[in-house]
């Protein structure tokens, strides 16, 4: 072989790689792509099923007790906002952020019980009574709460505070709060079980990059559920027919006395910083406890929009002094509408911000483009639609 | 006479050297291993992923034939004016495709309803934190989901099994009786649990549980809750 014809074969097989090549590059980023697409969607399924987990119990309340019945019978069990914590957000004035959820439920569990004794603002010792579901107490369990267990207390005026079980003795346990001491002034009687609970938030830190589905579990913990969750955004939809009374009696203990929220106290009684008779949800008129709220108009028998001015108006329950005050509109929740929207984790399968990307990347062709994915989705709490 | 040419050193030795036939197949086979194994890689993501999303489809509709499982039940519950004939496992609901025993799961697998029962039960023993009075779980509905709707409606494969019990307030000791009150007042008196577990295909399975209140010829479900292991 001659160098003139090893040198033309060389040039044949350069010319001939690299044609092939140029024709693989594209298909090689094609095939990258659609991996991301495959780990977009992916993202995309564990954020709902996260999310739709916890909404989809939020408002389950005790079931053993004379106060069995879903939470939003007594306090609200979703709120629009980081309701718990070190600093949660009504201590800051704010009782909305659309990009936020807090959920309450009282999952399977033998610990619920009622308060022994009184627990009066700022105080942490804990006298529970001993009903027929709780196991006999030991030097470790107190009606099967032990050391770390969230414990919830609330009562019929609406008042409620989350509390975790540092240690547990003999016919007691001292608990834990989170934040400024407690403010509520729960009497004998008041409601305490093992609770679930937790707020779902996006993270997004332009400067940083980093955009993320975050959980906090309520306590201290604020950590990321899934990477790259662009936009989160919450709606609720609720029941236009305020709360209503039924025919049950005040001081029947079986209930329920009304088709939802609170009982107001008897005609006479003063709770809180209501005049006699009225709570948050009922209004006293001719010695007759009626609706406080309005009904909404719209709605017919569907469940109308609760816009973010609705849950911030008031009024306050359990009064517009406590702390941890939430809108009686919360009580009308039904239905979660959540809009979730994931984009691929490399910003060289991101093309520019518009449309197709919320957060701009540096992809310059389309076969390179993995599009964000925008997903709705409605959550229906079961345990706040019990009576439908 | 022209002078003979020298071979490259390379070339010159023994004669398979310079014998280039089947080259071609060589280089053919090396294109076809190359171009097969993008095709098996392409494949298996393909293939991974419609496992995953087909997995994530068959949970959801797992869970919905739990949640009607639990209403149809609850439906039932309600005409059955005695519930410790329920407790007792004289009266079951209408949703019974035979006698309790073995069944196949949509995946083919078997799956023994009086094992399973037991299995709840601790096989027998009372097992629970309320001693005497922990709940024995009856059989109450067990079914293909399809059996759901008299019409054959519903197109699925899913087995849906509802099991009752007494409800943990009780302090009668007596697991088959609801609310007995001869002793005195009874807390869990008109309350009964209802556990459902619905199975799809391979290992999917979603699990409900709620409490139920009998009052005033109505029904209350006091509590709903979705059991995640």
């Amino acid at each position: 072989m001659t160098l003139a014809e090893l040198l033309i074969s060389s040039l044949i097989t350069i010319a001939i790689t690299a044609a092939v090549l140029g024709l693989a590059d594209p298909a090689q980023h094609v095939f990258q792509a659609q991996q991301e697409a495959s780990d977009v969607q992916q993202r995309l399924r564990v954020s709902v099923d996260s999310i739709q987990k916890d909404l989809v119990m939020a408002g389950a309340g005790t079931y053993a007790g004379p106060a069995a019945g879903p939470l939003n019978d007594f306090i609200a069990p979703v709120f629009p906002y980081q309701a718990f914590g070190d600093n949660p957000d009504p201590s800051g004035g704010t009782f909305f952020r659309n990009d936020t959820i807090s959920f309450l439920y009282v999952p399977s569990t033998a610990s619920q019980s009622t308060l022994a004794s009184p627990l009066p603002p700022g105080a942490l010792d804990l006298q529970l009574d001993a009903p027929p579901n709780c196991a006999t107490p030991t030097i470790n369990q107190l009606c099967g709460l032990g050391a770390g267990d969230r414990l919830l207390i609330f009562d019929q005026r609406s008042q409620w505070d989350v509390f975790s079980v540092d240690q547990v003795g003999l016919g007691g346990a001292v608990l834990q709060h989170r934040g400024a001491p407690s403010a509520a002034d729960f009497r004998a009687g008041a409601i305490a079980a093992h609770v679930r609970l937790g707020t779902y938030h996006l993270k997004s830190d332009d400067a940083a990059m980093v955009y993320q589905l975050m959980r906090h579990d309520g306590w201290t913990t604020d950590l990321p559920v899934v990477d790259d969750v662009v936009a989160l955004r919450f709606q609720y939809f609720g029941d236009p027919e305020p709360p209503r009374r039924t025919v049950t009696a005040l001081d029947d203990p079986a209930g329920p006395w009304t088709t939802y929220g609170p009982p107001p106290p008897p005609i006479d009684d003063i709770r809180g910083n209501w005049p006699a008779g009225e709570n948050c949800a009922f209004l006293v008129v001719d010695r007759d406890h009626v609706p406080r709220l309005g009904t909404l108009v719209g709605g017919g028998l569907a469940s109308v929009e609760l816009t973010p001015a609705m849950l911030t108006d008031g009024p306050w329950c359990p009064d517009g002094l406590a702390p941890n005050r939430f809108d009686a509109d919360l009580f009308r929740v039904r239905k979660i509408r959540v809009t979730l929207r994931v984009q691929s984790a490399l910003a060289s399968l991101r093309g520019p911000a518009g449309v197709l990307f919320l957060k701009g990347g540096t992809a310059r062709t389309g076969y390179r483009y993995v599009p964000d994915l925008e997903v709705q989705f409605d959550v229906t709490p079961r345990n706040m639609n019990l009576d439908r | 006479m022209s002078p003979k040419r020298r071979e490259p050193s390379i070339l010159r030795g023994s004669s398979w050297l310079r014998d280039e036939r089947g080259v071609a197949l060589i280089i053919t086979l090396l294109t076809m291993m190359l171009l097969s194994a993008l095709g098996l890689a392409l494949t298996l993501t393909t293939s991974t992923e419609m496992r995953v999303s087909s997995a994530y489809a068959g949970s959801a509709e797992v869970f919905y034939a739990a949640d009607a499982a639990f209403e149809r039940s609850t439906q039932d519950l309600l005409l059955i004016p005695d519930w410790n004939l329920v407790l007792g496992g004289v009266v079951r609901s209408s949703l019974v495709d035979g006698v309790p025993g073995p069944r196949q799961r949509p995946d083919g697998s078997v799956l023994d309803l009086q094992r399973e029962t037991d299995r709840l039960n601790c096989g027998g023993a009372t097992c629970g934190p309320w001693g005497a009075n922990n709940p024995r779980w009856q059989l109450f509905a067990h079914a293909p989901l399809a059996d759901v709707s008299p019409a054959q409606a519903i197109n699925s494969r899913i087995y849906v099994v509802v099991w009752v019990g007494d409800d943990a307030t009780e302090n009668d000791g007596q697991p088959l009786v609801d609310g007995d009150t001869t002793a005195g007042p009874n807390p869990g008196e008109g309350l009964i649990q209802l556990l459902v577990h619905a199975y799809g295909p391979g290992p999917t399975r979603r699990e409900v549980e709620g409490t139920l209140k009998r009052q005033d010829a109505r029904m209350r479900v006091l509590s709903w809750r979705e059991v995640r292991q």
